[in-house]
């Protein structure tokens, strides 16, 4: 195949860009997300797939291709996913709810057990059923940027610039919600409501970007670390920093993914884990010699 | 001297049990008043029912002759600033970009930060003694270093109250002097009254204008240190009759 040629054309618009945009997409919401969840939280070890949403996606998918598909339910993969993260979102922030207040506490516990929950029931059912489908679908959720189309990234694009957008407008409350919830209330933030606020949107950027992508895991949780000892952690600079390497280096893990044993294709959250947990060590151990953990 | 806050006839339960028990006390205008008694005497509680943190279940509080509940939480921020106990940092802010989180309630429209504002923040870092710390890391800082870099983001409040709950807890003798010293010129300098929870009452007594004794939620006495905080008076207050040890 020569550049230039009707064949080459084809790969490049109907496949290579369009996993091109999908990976600059998604590494941007996992990126924003994590960053998010981080100041939220107030823990430097949380990730977009913490507390649930991802699992709950993974799950309504698997659920979904083993028993329903069977039928005449042509719910696609996304659309069952996003509705298994709606659903994990929508549990996950009722039973964190504490007199009318969003505990924080309460949130990561039942987020970090709702998550082993779903990947329990996700095994559960593998066990059970066993098919081609089933292990298709199991691939996808290693993270995989390859089916895609336009008018899918089209949706993902207006949905994720906009919850960024909306999550950018936050960024000074997010460095004083870092700070804990009663100073942030004695500086004037509205705290109960601006925790909902940013709660939501980054849940749905992580069900967006799990509903076309799979589990892509280290995005979420290295790239605000990395942008945070580039940029530092001034949240209006942190976010955009964050997107724009989340974006940059999922491009990057994916075009590894799919060149390092070509033809075959590995799962691109391989690779940022590969990649991602040595660099992690590293910054922690630049860290720790400027003595800032 | 005008009335800032009012605690009236206040009462506040926390699973049935009442941990606030019909406390009226007033913080003036220029005041500098040492909330002290044993650990669960209901201090913090107080404290927190005047910021809002805590509702009240009878009684009210005032924040300018107004009830506390006419108040948005940014106007209260504008007037009453509040230092807790203990500060964990999650991330490596610097110095500056802490101090400059207390501009918030007087810029709540802008999103990036003015020439006023960090001239705001070079004054109250100044004030306090930090301004050589400006760039550094909130981590490498010590914790009186650390109060004071919290002292600085209420100083850009620009409050008429500052509220502070053992402020001096962990830190040295030289860094507790330092922070009473500092929390003293405050309040004769800058003109803001503060309301201070601590145990470190010989040190307190040298600053403070008002003595405030709290016990199982009650306001049990109140006057001059010279007549409250005395080692007969604290004696009793704490029930150390069998020891022989002096406080001051």
């Amino acid at each position: 195949m020569k550049w230039g040629s009707p064949d080459s054309k084809f790969v490049l618009m109907n496949i290579r860009l369009p996993r091109t945009l999908l990976a600059l997409l998604v590494g941007v919401a996992l990126a924003l997300s994590g960053a998010v969840f981080q100041a939220l939280l107030r823990n430097p070890l949380a990730d977009p797939h913490l507390l649930g949403v991802s699992a709950g996606g993974a799950l309504g998918v698997v659920i979904g291709s083993s028993f329903l598909m069977a039928g005449s339910l042509a719910l696609s993969i996304p659309a069952l996913s996003l509705l298994g993260s709606l659903l994990a979102v929508v549990f996950v922030y009722r039973f964190s709810l504490r007199k009318g207040a969003l505990s924080l506490y309460t949130l990561l516990l039942i987020g970090v057990v709702m998550n082993s929950v779903f990947i329990s029931v996700i095994i559960f059912i593998q066990s059970l059923v066993r098919s081609d489908e089933l292990m298709s679908v199991l691939f996808w959720l290693l993270g995989n940027l390859s089916f895609t189309n336009y008018r899918r990234i089209l949706f993902v694009a207006i949905v994720i610039f906009t919850s960024a957008a909306l999550l950018f407008s936050q960024a000074r409350k997010l460095n004083i919600l870092s700070l804990g919830e009663s100073t942030a209330h004695s500086l004037g933030v509205d705290v109960e409501s601006t925790k909902r606020f940013v709660f939501f949107f980054a849940a749905l950027l992580t069900g967006v970007a799990v509903s076309v992508s799979g589990i892509i895991g280290f995005i979420g949780l290295v790239i605000p670390h990395l942008a945070r000892l580039l940029f530092g952690s001034d949240y209006r600079k942190l976010l955009p920093a964050s997107a724009v390497l989340g974006g940059i280096i999922l491009i990057f893990s994916d075009s590894v993914a799919r060149t390092i044993i070509a033809p075959q294709e590995l799962p691109v959250g391989v690779i940022t884990s590969f990649l991602g947990a040595p660099f992690f060590f590293y910054l922690l151990k630049c860290q720790e010699a400027k003595r800032v953990i | 001297m005008a009335e800032i806050l009012r605690w009236d006839n206040v009462y506040f339960a926390y699973d049935g049990q009442f941990e606030i028990r019909g406390v009226s006390f007033v913080l003036n205008e220029g005041d500098f008043t040492l909330f002290f008694g044993a650990n669960g005497a209901g201090k913090t509680t107080l404290f927190r029912l005047a910021l809002g943190l805590l509702n009240t279940d009878q009684g009210r509080i005032f924040l300018g002759g107004k009830p506390l509940e006419t108040w948005k939480t940014v106007e209260v921020a504008q007037r009453v600033a509040y230092l807790e106990q203990e500060l964990q940092y999650t991330f490596p802010f610097t110095v500056e970009e802490i101090v400059l989180m207390g501009r918030f309630p007087h810029t709540t429209n802008q999103f990036w930060d003015r020439k006023e504002d960090f001239e705001v923040v070079a004054w109250a870092m100044e004030t306090v003694g930090i301004l050589r710390f400006a760039k550094r890391s909130i981590f490498q800082l010590s914790g009186g270093e650390r109060r004071k870099v919290e002292i600085a983001r209420a100083l850009c409040q620009k409050p008429k109250l500052l509220l502070l709950d053992e402020p001096s807890a962990f830190l040295d003798v030289r860094q507790q002097v330092d922070l009473f010293e500092t929390l003293d010129r405050l309040n004769r300098e800058e003109g803001i009254a503060i309301g201070l929870i601590s145990h470190q009452l010989a040190l307190a007594k040298n600053f403070v204008k008002t003595g405030v004794f709290m016990k199982d939620g009650e306001i049990v006495e109140h006057g001059t240190p010279e007549r409250i905080l005395t080692n007969e008076q604290i004696s009793y207050f704490f029930e150390l009759a069998s020891s022989k040890v002096l406080v001051f």
